[in-house]
């Protein structure tokens, strides 16, 4: 039963990573689409805004590939590997964030404790958005592996 | 004094016991040809002192690359009392090949089966009693990484023995009559004993396989490795970037720019003096990159700019060699490389390279022939910059870096595929050990990073400011007035940069990264446009490598390949930076 819920979950989470990939890469390319909505920001503007479109486009079609076959070791694999690919984005977001909470890149050298906290606040990515839902897969890997 | 000599093959644990044994810092990973020379260090057994030396990995003692070569020529010359065999516990019948070829050489050998650990989870059992009996010199037990059965090992190295393979062979056999001594042995009769010693000693349990072989697996498989390798690639860009430009901008600029730069400028005396524009260089200089003094842009670039950059791709490239991601990734693009007669282990040097060209030249000594190992140092010196220069790049054109670097990338393909055409040689299949996934270890990663910054300092550091010095010194006498009146014709026409541009390719022969810095003083100072920045710093890129490059080139490959690299390099030059003209004019940057 779980795996099944699990399939149904991954499908779901690997096609929204799917959306949100393609999203970002053709906001870059010059798609006539929204960039902000409310708490979510698509980054879009640079070439590496392209990159990592296609990456988070790519690790969503892992996950879906993947959630078909959830209780196959293969399966699982390649829903952990998508998983893998979208925590590098959020990593590397988040790790930013943090350097970007410190430094203020002015005079004072480091940022106030106001400025500090809103780095912190949104609108925030879809890789961020998206991070929270695919620690579901570790579950998986423990269920896995007892 | 006494010697020790720890050989076996590739990435079997080799430096890691050797960094455990003698207390040393040699560079290790998780994957074969770490070591391409060897490294010695001492330690004290029982009060006596031991000089013990790690050997690059080797397969066999007939040798197959320059790794190996001097793998056997210091068995050969160096005399040990004692060779320990490392052999991986794993697939211990081709550490068994090389372990037998000693032994008829008449080395005194022992044998460690390292990774003994990694053994037993993959359900590989093996009776080292049995195979002591067989082989007649002392077997132990070792786990280098944790330095379990280490002291064991060091405790009976004074059993280390010759022994008679012939007596091998019958013991082997079960035959107790005594033949004829046996010196060497063919090779299809060495296999044949080897498989006679391991029906007898390895016993494999059933394994099932588990989610990271699993993950390993699909790493290789093109339709799932190759989106992997792009997600790697991007948390590697991503993490440089962020990190440099942290520790540059946020830090560096403002302390240099606004606090160092004006007082220097204020403070050293004798405005218009030589040792003023040498040491301070502009006074009028509103930034460092601008100054172009020892003491103003020397400094900022090498540990404002430079540091950070280089701290941060080391860091990064440490992670992904200790955790075994590199032997995949030279698997995946195996077939790319073997479009230009390279094959994928070829990228090993690549990203090296892009950390600093001269630890990647010497890298080059694991592909296998001269021609291979000609055109990887020839397309390393021409068209992959270093770490520092990519920060540098990252810092002034921030937008275009990834664009610079994707072109470079065509031409190096490009030229490879040409030099493959020209060049007369063999281009082998890949052989490579795709080890398993490992956790990397915080001590390795902090050693290693930190030992490559320093190495990278020690470099680079004496070539920026010298560098610096002598541009200046040619400014001053006017040599460099002169180059560019010479060269103006050409520069103008060619490349559609104007003649400027000389005195940072000049630079370029010292410090590639300064001289990158040194176009972003001209364009802050109105004299270039993006343009013109953009194809400049593509010149300086594919222009003559680094003097630390070209004399490691020298060392390497000898007088001749680095002539032929030098005609690769000036017709790359051309063709490379006319075309770069060409696209910035007609895309209208």
């Amino acid at each position: 039963m779980k795996y099944k819920l699990g399939s149904v979950y991954f499908a779901i989470l690997g096609a929204i990573t799917l959306v949100f990939g393609a999203w970002e890469f053709g906001a870059t390319l010059g798609a006539p689409v929204t960039t902000e909505i409310g708490w979510l920001e698509i980054p879009a503007g640079t070439w590496e805004e392209v990159w990592r479109g296609v990456v988070i486009f790519l690790a969503g079609a892992l996950i879906v590939v993947g959630a078909f076959k959830l209780r196959d070791i293969h399966g699982l694999g390649k829903a952990v590997l998508g998983s893998i690919m979208l925590w590098i984005v959020a990593g590397c977001d988040i790790f930013g964030r943090i350097l970007d909470s410190i430094a203020s890149n002015e005079a004072t050298w480091i940022n106030s404790l106001d400025e500090f906290l809103a780095t912190y606040g949104p609108p925030y990515n879809p890789a961020l958005w998206l991070l929270p839902f695919s620690l579901v897969i570790i579950y998986f890997i423990h269920a896995r592996r007892e | 004094m006494k010697k020790i000599l720890l050989a076996g093959n590739p990435n079997v644990g080799k430096s890691v016991m050797f960094n455990r044994l003698s207390g040393a810092r040699a560079t290790v990973s998780n994957y074969p040809g770490t070591t391409v020379d060897f490294t010695k260090s001492w330690m004290r057994i029982a009060g006596e002192e031991f000089e013990i030396i790690d050997l690059p990995g080797a397969f066999s003692l007939e040798p197959k690359d320059k790794a190996e070569e001097v793998a056997r020529d210091m068995l050969e010359k160096e005399k040990a009392d004692v060779v320990v065999s490392v052999i991986d516990a794993t697939t211990i019948e081709r550490g068994l090949y090389l372990t037998l070829e000693m032994i008829e050489k008449g080395y005194p050998v022992m044998v460690a089966l390292n990774m003994s650990d990694v053994a037993r989870d993959k359900k590989v059992k093996i009776d080292t009693k049995r195979l002591e009996e067989i082989l007649g010199v002392p077997v132990v037990e070792t786990v280098a990484t944790t330095g379990s059965g280490l002291k064991e090992l060091v405790s009976r190295i004074g059993e280390a023995k010759s022994v008679d393979v012939g007596a091998i062979k019958r013991r082997a056999r079960g035959v107790r009559r005594k033949n004829v001594a046996r010196k060497s042995l063919s090779v299809d009769e060495r296999w044949e004993l080897i498989d006679r010693i391991s029906k007898q000693v390895v016993f494999r349990g059933k394994y099932k396989h588990t989610l990271k072989d699993v993950i390993s697996d699909l790493s290789v498989r093109p339709a799932t490795g190759i989106p992997l390798a792009i997600a790697v690639l991007f948390g590697f860009w991503a993490f440089f970037g962020a990190f440099a430009g942290f520790f540059t901008d946020g830090f560096a600029v403002p302390a240099f720019d606004e606090h160092f730069l004006p007082w220097i400028q204020g403070a050293w005396p004798a405005e218009g003096s030589i040792h003023y524009a040498i040491f301070v260089g502009d006074p009028e200089a509103a930034c460092c990159f601008e100054a172009f003094g020892v003491l103003t842009s020397g400094l900022f670039v090498a540990f404002g700019v430079v540091l950070p950059a280089i701290a941060a791709f080391y860091l990064i490239l440490t992670i992904l060699e200790d955790t075994g991601y590199l032997p995949r990734l030279a698997v995946l693009v195996d077939a790319v490389f073997h479009k230009i007669g390279l094959h994928g282990f070829a990228i090993v040097p690549t990203i090296l390279s892009l950390g600093c060209n001269v630890p990647a030249v010497t890298a080059t000594r694991v592909l296998e022939t001269r021609k291979q190992r000609f055109m990887m140092m020839a397309l390393l010196a021409v068209f992959i910059p270093c770490g520092a220069q990519i920060g540098i790049m990252q810092e002034l054109i921030p937008a275009y870096a990834g664009l610079i670097l994707i072109y470079l990338f065509f031409g190096y393909f490009v030229t490879g595929a040409v030099i493959d055409k020209l060049t007369p040689g063999r281009s082998p299949e890949i052989l490579i050990d795709v080890p398993p996934y490992r956790s990397p270890t915080m001590k390795n990663v902090r050693t290693k990073t930190w030992s490559r910054v320093a190495q990278f300092i020690k470099i680079a550091v004496p070539f920026v400011l010298g560098g610096i010095v002598v541009v200046n010194l040619l400014y001053w006498v006017g040599v460099m007035d002169w180059l560019e009146d010479v060269t103006a014709p050409v520069f103008l026409t060619w490349f559609g940069v104007p003649s400027v541009t000389v005195g940072a390719l000049v630079m370029a022969f010292m410090r590639k990264d300064m001289a990158v810095g040194m176009l972003g003083g001209m364009s802050a100072a109105g004299l270039l446009t993006t343009g013109q920045l953009i194809t400049s710093v593509v010149l300086v890129s594919i222009y003559f490598p680094c003097l630390a490059t070209f004399i490691m080139i020298l060392k390497e490959g000898g007088i001749r390949d680095l002539l032929k690299s030098l005609v690769v390099l000036v017709a790359s030059f051309f063709i490379f930076g006319g075309l770069m003209h060409a696209i910035v004019t007609l895309a209208g940057v």
